[in-house]
């Protein structure tokens, strides 16, 4: 059950990222920053997206109070190589050589420097 | 908006970079001067109200301001590039995070090999990311 927070958490954090980049969309259109915002400010898409941020950190810090923070780290860098995924599936993103090698290096460095 | 140039939607990336880890460097410094969830678990309301105008809820504060700062800044990197590209690069923040905790008082972050081979890693990583964008765009 603690794993499915930590899943959960995971995902839930790439929906986040998936759902800011939907509201980035939203500028397309202003020439001044402060109109920008506020049509950012009513976008579905931005307050979907801190939902998905908030409930991601929530299921974090339960799956964090019972599996241990060595085991827990490294699995939340996966969380680079499933925006990847849902990037590709969803906004239909092309992802180079580069980006995948790239992001599984980054997953790596990550991995290590969080249980180091 | 105008099409930014991506030079300028770089810049945000990194000002969001840096926002992120001052933040959660000023969550980790909170934290330790407010222990305030452990108060509030052992019953004791009374000293988790006392806390509440203590100088870590201050901070508290201050960093989740910076947070959200650093997420306007990040949402407009992204109307310029893919998030594919643009989301591996807040890694960057975990480098600056872990320089901050060793660098700032109070913060008894150690220096260590192992950590330093990380931070390599991810420097590589980032790297070749930025390597093939500037290949795909000429």
């Amino acid at each position: 059950l603690n794993y499915f927070f930590l899943f959960s958490a995971i995902v839930l954090i790439a929906f986040g990222q998936i759902t800011q980049k939907r509201a980035s969309e939203v500028f397309s259109g202003f020439d001044r920053v402060i109109p920008a915002m506020n049509a950012l400010l009513r976008s579905g898409y931005f307050w979907l997206s801190v939902l998905f941020l908030a409930t991601g950190l929530a299921a974090w810090l339960i799956a964090l109070s019972s599996i241990e923070v060595s085991k827990a780290y490294p699995l939340l860098s996966l969380s680079f190589a499933v925006t990847a995924l849902l990037s590709r599936w969803l906004l239909h993103e092309k992802i180079s050589g580069f980006r995948w090698l790239g992001i599984a290096s980054i997953t790596l460095g990550a991995t290590i420097m969080l249980i180091a | 908006m105008k099409e930014m140039s991506s030079r300028t939607a770089t810049g945000l990336v990194l000002l969001s970079v840096i926002l992120t880890s001052c933040a959660q460097l000023l969550f980790r410094i909170s934290m330790q001067g407010l222990p305030l969830l452990e108060s509030l678990a052992s019953g004791d309301v009374a000293s988790a109200f006392s806390l509440v105008t203590s100088s870590g809820l201050v901070m508290l504060a201050f960093g989740i301001a910076l947070y959200a700062a650093s997420m306007l800044s990040w949402i407009f990197a992204l109307s310029r590039f893919e998030v594919s590209l643009a989301y591996p690069l807040l890694s960057i923040s975990y480098v600056l995070v872990y320089v901050g905790a060793i660098a700032l008082p109070g913060l008894d972050e150690t220096a260590s090999l192992l950590k330093m081979i990380g931070i390599a890693v991810i420097a590589i990583g980032v790297a070749v990311i930025s390597l093939g964008e500037r290949r795909s765009s000429t």
